[in-house]
C-alpha cells in the first residue's frame, strides 16, 4: 500500500487518473447534481467564488527572493523570531483533526513535551489521530462512512471519488469567511497564494484551506553528489542511451543505480506532457502519447538488465531514501519537497545531493521537468462544527504562521534546548525533538514553501539552484485547477488498471505493446470522457 | 472452534461406538440400549436448568449478535449506490445492478475468481493437510521433553502478523534479500522468488505452512492423546506395524475431527488471506495476486465502487455458506458426524 509514498509524491494513480495530480479540482463546479452521489451534473458556468485576496506577508526578509515561479529561500533562520499573533487562538474549546503523517508516530500528549508545551500555548487540548499518508486515503474513506470526522480534517482531493458531493455533506461551506476580502482576517491563509486555493473550491465554494507546494512539489531525479564527484563519474547525461550507459556503470555486486524505475524522469527525456497537452483547446491524454512505449522499454530494460535495485517495488519510499543514503543505491526520483528530509536520515558529513536534469532522449538539449500539483493536500471543517467555524479558522490561521516568526520557530523545531539546539540563529532539532515534533501539523496548512535547511546553509542553496534550473522551463498540467466529474468518480479505478499494466510491463510480465492496449482501454473506460469534461471547463475558463 | 471442545471429540478415540443409532433424527435421545424414555422437559424449564450456563454465555452471545449479526444488516449496501458520506439510509436503492458484474464477464472480477480459486485448491491440497502429518510425527517423537520444545518452537509464527511474516521472507528471499546478496557476492547468479509471479502461489503457500501449521496441530494433538492406549497394544500384540497402527487406528480416530475442519475450511474456502495478499500484491502484479477479497478491498474501499464491492462480498459469503452446508450434509450421509447436527 505504497500509494503515496513520501510526503509530496503524487501518488501514481493520481497521476493516471487523468493527469489531475492531487489538485486538480476547482473553479468550475457542478451546479445541477443529480441524485447527489454518482449522477454527472452538467458543468454550466463558471464559478463565480472570488479567491481568497493575496497579501503576502513580508515581515520576515528573504536570503534569496525566488522568481519565475521559484519558491523563496532562506540561508540562516532570522534571528530572534517574532511573535505574530497575540492571545490564544480559537474559542478555548478543544479541537480534534484527522491527519496523516509521514514520520513514526509521536508519544501521545502525556508523554510529550512539544504536544503539552502546545497544549499551553493554545490553551485548550488537541487531539490528533495520525494516518500513514500511503494509507490515508482508504482510513478517509472508512472515517467518512462511519461519521467520525473531527472538527478538521485533511484529505488528498485527487483521492477520493465524488469529493464534491461529499464536501457538500459533511464539510462546511468557508465562502463568506474566506472569499475575496474576508481571508484578511487571517492574515496567514491569506498569505497562501492564489494558485493553491483554486484547488480549494468545489461546486462553487471555498470547502477547504490548502497546504501549498507547486513548484516545491515537482518530481525530479536526485544523484549522490558527494559519491559521483568521489568516482569522478558525471552524472548528467545528455541522452537516453547515455541514461542507461550510467545505469549500467553503476550497478553491480549488491549495488544498484536506481531504487525503482524514474518513470516520471525517462517520460520527460521522451517529453511525454505532463497529465494532457493542449492544443487549440483540445486536449490529449498523455497516456495516448505516442512515446509512451519507448519510455515503458527503456524502463524495461533498467529492471531486466539489473540496474534497478531488486526490491525496489514493493519498498516504501523510506526505504528507498534509506538504500541512497547507505550507498546500496546512486540514484532516486523523489520531489524536491523531500530533499530537507534526508536531514532525517542518518547521512554523514559529506552527504550531498543534486539534481540531474532530465536529457532530451535522443540527445541535444534539456527536457522540461513536470511541474508538480499547487497542494499536497487540503483541509476541511466538519459540517458539525459549523458552529466554530470562526474559531476553528483562528486555530488554523495560527498554524499557518509563517517562517520566521516565533509561532513557527515552535511549530516546526519546538523549545530551544529541548527540542533543538541553536547553530548560530539555526535550529537544529535533537533527537528529543525529531521524535517529539511529529503531530503532523505542518499537513493541516502551511505558508508558502521555503528552502532551508537547518545548520545547513549549503543545502537550501544546492535547492534554489537546482530549482533556478529547472523550474522556470517546467511543464505545467493543463487541466490543473479544473473539473472533471468522471476523473473524480472513475478516474482512480481506470488509472489503476492502467498502472497495473504498467508495472506488468516493467517487470516483464507483459510486453511494452501492451500499453497501447491498456491506454485505449483506459480512454474508452472513461479518459474520453473525462477529455470532454475537461475540454468543457477549458473552455469555460478560457473564454 | 468451540465446536471441538464439546466432549465428542474426546470419544472419537472409540471408533465410532454409536453410528448407528443416528439416523433416526435428533428427537430420540441418543443412546444405544433401551432406555427408560424420559419426558421431554418444557423451554421454560429447561432455561431454568440451565440457567447458570447460559448466564455465562450471554456476554459472548451479545458479541456476536452485535459484532455478527447485527453487522450482517451492512449487506445492504450491495443493493445500493452506496456513496460514505450519505450513509445507508440517503444512498440509492439500486436493486440488483450491483450484482451484474458476477455475469457481465469483466476481466478484473474472472481473474480474482480463477485465482481465489486456485490458491483455494493449493491451500486444501498443500496446507490442509500438513499440520495432520505434523502432528502425527510429533505424536510419535519419545520424549515428552523434546515434544514439548518442538511444539513451542513451532507454535510461535503464529503470533506474528503478516507484515512480519512478509518482510522476513522478504529479508531471507528478497532481490536484495540474505540470501541473494550471499549468491552474488559469491559471483553467483541471484534466483528471483518474492518478486517472480511465477513462483508467487509456491511462496504464499510455503509462507501459509511456515506460519500456521504448528498452531494448526494443537487440535490434531488432543485428539491424539485421546486415543485408547489399549487399541495399540491389543494390535502390537496382534503383530501391527507402526504403518498398520497409524492407518487402522489413528487416522480413523482423527477421522471425525478432520472431517469437521475440512467442512469449516470449505466456508471459507473462498477467503485465501487478505493480508498476506495485499501486502505482496504490488511486488507480483494483479495478474496473479487479485482474489475476491483484495478485488472487494480494491473497488470499494480505495475506487468507491462499494455497492458492488459488497455484492460481491455477499455472493462469496453466501457460496461459502452453501458450501458449509452442502459438505456437512454429505457428512451426515456417510455417517459422520459433520459440525453439527439439526
Amino acid at each position: 500500500m505504497n500509494r503515496l509514498l513520501t510526503e509530496t509524491t503524487i501518488s501514481r494513480r493520481s497521476l493516471l487518473m487523468g493527469g489531475m495530480g492531487l489538485g486538480a479540482f476547482a473553479v468550475l463546479g457542478l451546479a445541477g447534481c443529480s441524485n447527489e452521489g454518482r449522477g454527472g451534473g452538467a458543468l454550466t458556468g463558471n464559478a463565480t467564488v472570488a479567491l481568497p485576496t493575496y497579501v503576502p506577508y513580508d515581515g520576515v526578509p528573504m536570503d534569496i527572493k525566488g522568481t519565475d515561479g521559484v519558491p523563496d529561500t532562506m540561508l540562516k533562520y532570522p534571528a530572534n523570531p517574532k511573535k505574530v499573533t497575540s492571545g490564544q487562538p480559537g474559542d478555548g474549546e478543544d479541537v480534534g483533526i484527522f491527519g496523516m503523517t509521514n514520520t513514526p508516530v509521536p508519544p501521545g500528549a502525556d508523554k510529550n513535551a512539544y504536544w503539552q508545551e502546545l497544549h499551553e500555548r493554545l490553551g485548550f487540548a488537541l487531539t490528533i489521530a495520525l494516518t500513514p499518508a500511503g494509507d490515508f486515503s482508504d482510513r478517509f474513506q472508512t472515517t467518512v462512512a462511519g461519521d467520525r470526522l473531527p472538527d478538521i480534517f485533511e484529505m488528498f482531493p485527487g483521492d477520493v471519488p465524488g469529493l464534491p458531493s461529499l464536501l457538500e455533506e459533511r464539510a462546511t461551506d468557508l465562502t463568506e469567511y474566506l472569499s475575496g476580502d474576508a481571508v484578511k482576517k487571517y492574515p496567514f491563509l491569506a498569505n497562501i497564494p492564489t494558485e493553491s486555493w483554486q484547488s480549494c473550491v468545489f461546486n462553487g465554494k471555498i470547502f477547504a484551506v490548502p497546504v501549498p507546494r507547486g513548484p516545491a512539489q515537482s518530481g525530479v531525479f536526485y544523484a549522490r553528489q558527494d559519491w559521483f564527484e568521489a568516482e569522478g563519474i558525471d552524472p548528467n547525461v545528455t541522452s537516453a542511451e547515455e541514461f542507461y550507459d550510467l545505469c549500467k556503470e553503476l550497478s553491480g555486486g549488491n549495488t544498484w543505480a536506481l531504487g525503482r524505475v524514474p518513470l516520471g524522469h525517462i517520460r520527460q527525456m521522451f517529453e511525454i506532457p505532463n497529465g494532457w497537452s493542449e492544443d487549440g483547446g483540445k486536449l490529449t491524454s498523455a497516456n495516448l502519447h505516442e512515446r509512451q512505449q519507448e519510455a515503458l522499454e527503456l524502463g524495461r530494460r533498467l529492471v531486466a538488465d539489473g540496474f534497478v535495485h531488486p526490491d525496489g517495488v514493493p519498498a516504501t519510499q523510506p526505504q528507498r531514501k534509506t538504500w541512497l543514503v547507505n550507498g546500496t543505491i546512486r540514484m532516486l526520483d523523489d520531489t524536491f519537497s523531500a530533499w530537507p528530509d534526508f536531514s532525517n536520515y542518518p547521512i554523514d558529513e559529506n552527504f550531498r545531493l543534486a539534481v540531474a536534469a532530465p536529457p532530451l532522449a535522443e540527445g541535444g538539449g534539456t527536457a522540461g521537468i513536470h511541474l508538480g500539483a499547487p497542494v499536497q493536500n487540503i483541509t476541511s471543517i466538519s459540517k458539525k462544527s459549523a458552529g466554530r467555524v470562526e474559531a476553528l479558522l483562528d486555530v488554523i490561521n495560527y498554524l499557518a504562521a509563517p517562517f520566521g516568526s516565533e509561532e513557527h520557530l515552535f511549530r516546526t523545531y519546538g523549545v530551544e534546548g529541548v527540542h533543538h539546539e541553536l547553530d548560530g540563529t539555526d535550529p537544529v532539532l535533537t533527537d528529543k525533538g525529531r521524535t517529539e515534533i511529529q503531530l503532523g501539523l505542518k499537513y493541516v496548512v502551511e505558508g508558502p514553501w521555503v528552502n532551508f535547511q537547518a545548520g545547513d546553509p549549503d543545502v537550501a542553496q544546492a535547492e534554489h539552484d537546482a530549482q533556478a534550473a529547472v523550474v522556470p522551463t517546467a511543464v505545467a498540467n493543463p487541466v490543473q485547477g479544473l473539473f472533471s466529474e468522471t476523473a473524480s468518480r472513475k478516474g482512480g479505478q481506470i488509472g489503476e488498471k492502467l498502472a497495473s499494466v504498467e508495472s506488468d510491463i516493467l517487470a516483464g510480465r507483459k510486453p511494452v505493446t501492451a500499453w497501447a492496449d491498456g491506454a485505449k482501454a483506459w480512454a474508452k473506460g472513461g479518459g474520453d470522457k473525462i477529455r470532454d469534461e475537461y475540454q468543457t471547463a477549458l473552455a469555460e475558463r478560457q473564454g | 472452534m468451540t465446536a471441538v471442545e464439546e466432549p465428542r471429540t474426546g470419544r472419537a478415540g472409540t471408533l465410532r461406538p454409536k453410528s448407528g443409532g443416528r439416523g433416526s433424527g435428533s428427537r430420540t435421545p441418543s443412546g444405544t440400549g433401551p432406555q427408560p424414555v424420559r419426558r421431554r422437559q418444557s423451554w421454560w424449564q429447561r432455561l431454568v436448568r440451565d440457567r447458570a450456563v447460559l448466564l455465562l454465555a450471554l456476554p459472548g452471545m451479545a458479541v456476536i449478535i452485535v459484532f455478527q449479526y447485527l453487522a450482517l444488516g451492512g449487506n445492504v449496501i450491495a443493493f445500493q449506490d452506496y456513496q460514505p458520506y450519505l450513509g445507508i439510509g440517503r444512498s440509492l436503492w439500486v436493486g440488483f445492478e450491483n450484482f451484474q458484474i458476477l455475469f457481465s464477464g469483466d476481466p478484473e472480477f474472472l481473474s480474482a475468481l480463477r485465482n481465489t480459486l486456485v490458491i483455494t485448491l493449493l491451500q486444501t491440497v498443500f496446507v490442509f493437510p500438513a499440520p495432520i502429518i505434523l502432528a502425527l510425527l510429533l505424536h510419535s517423537l519419545v520424549s515428552n521433553r523434546v515434544r514439548q520444545i518442538v511444539q513451542s518452537v513451532l507454535y510461535l509464527p503464529h503470533f506474528l502478523s503478516w507484515v512480519i511474516v512478509v518482510a522476513v521472507f522478504q529479508q531471507v528471499l528478497g532481490g536484495a534479500g540474505l540470501l541473494n546478496n550471499f549468491l552474488r557476492s559469491h559471483g553467483w547468479e541471484p534466483i528471483d522468488i518474492i518478486g517472480n509471479s511465477d513462483a508467487f502461489y509456491a511462496l504464499i503457500t510455503s509462507q501459509v505452512i511456515w506460519k500456521d501449521t504448528g498452531w494448526a496441530t494443537i487440535l490434531f494433538l488432543a485428539v491424539l492423546a485421546g486415543i485408547d492406549k489399549s487399541l495399540y497394544e491389543a494390535s502390537a500384540v496382534d503383530g501391527a506395524s507402526r504403518w498398520r497402527q497409524t492407518w487402522h487406528i489413528t487416522l480413523p480416530g482423527m477421522r471425525p475431527i478432520i472431517i469437521m475442519l475440512l467442512i469449516l475450511k470449505l466456508g471459507d474456502s473462498l477467503s485465501v488471506g487478505f493480508e498476506q495478499l495485499i501486502l505482496q500484491q504490488q511486488a507480483v502484479g494483479l495478474g496473479v495476486s487479485d482474489v475476491l477479497d483484495t478485488y472487494v478491498y480494491n473497488q470499494g474501499v480505495l475506487g468507491g465502487f462499494w455497492g458492488v464491492a459488497a455484492a460481491v462480498g455477499l455472493v462469496k459469503g453466501l457460496i461459502g455458506l452453501a458450501l458449509v452446508l452442502v459438505a456437512n450434509k454429505t457428512a451426515h450421509a456417510f455417517g459422520e458426524e459433520g459440525v453439527y447436527r439439526a
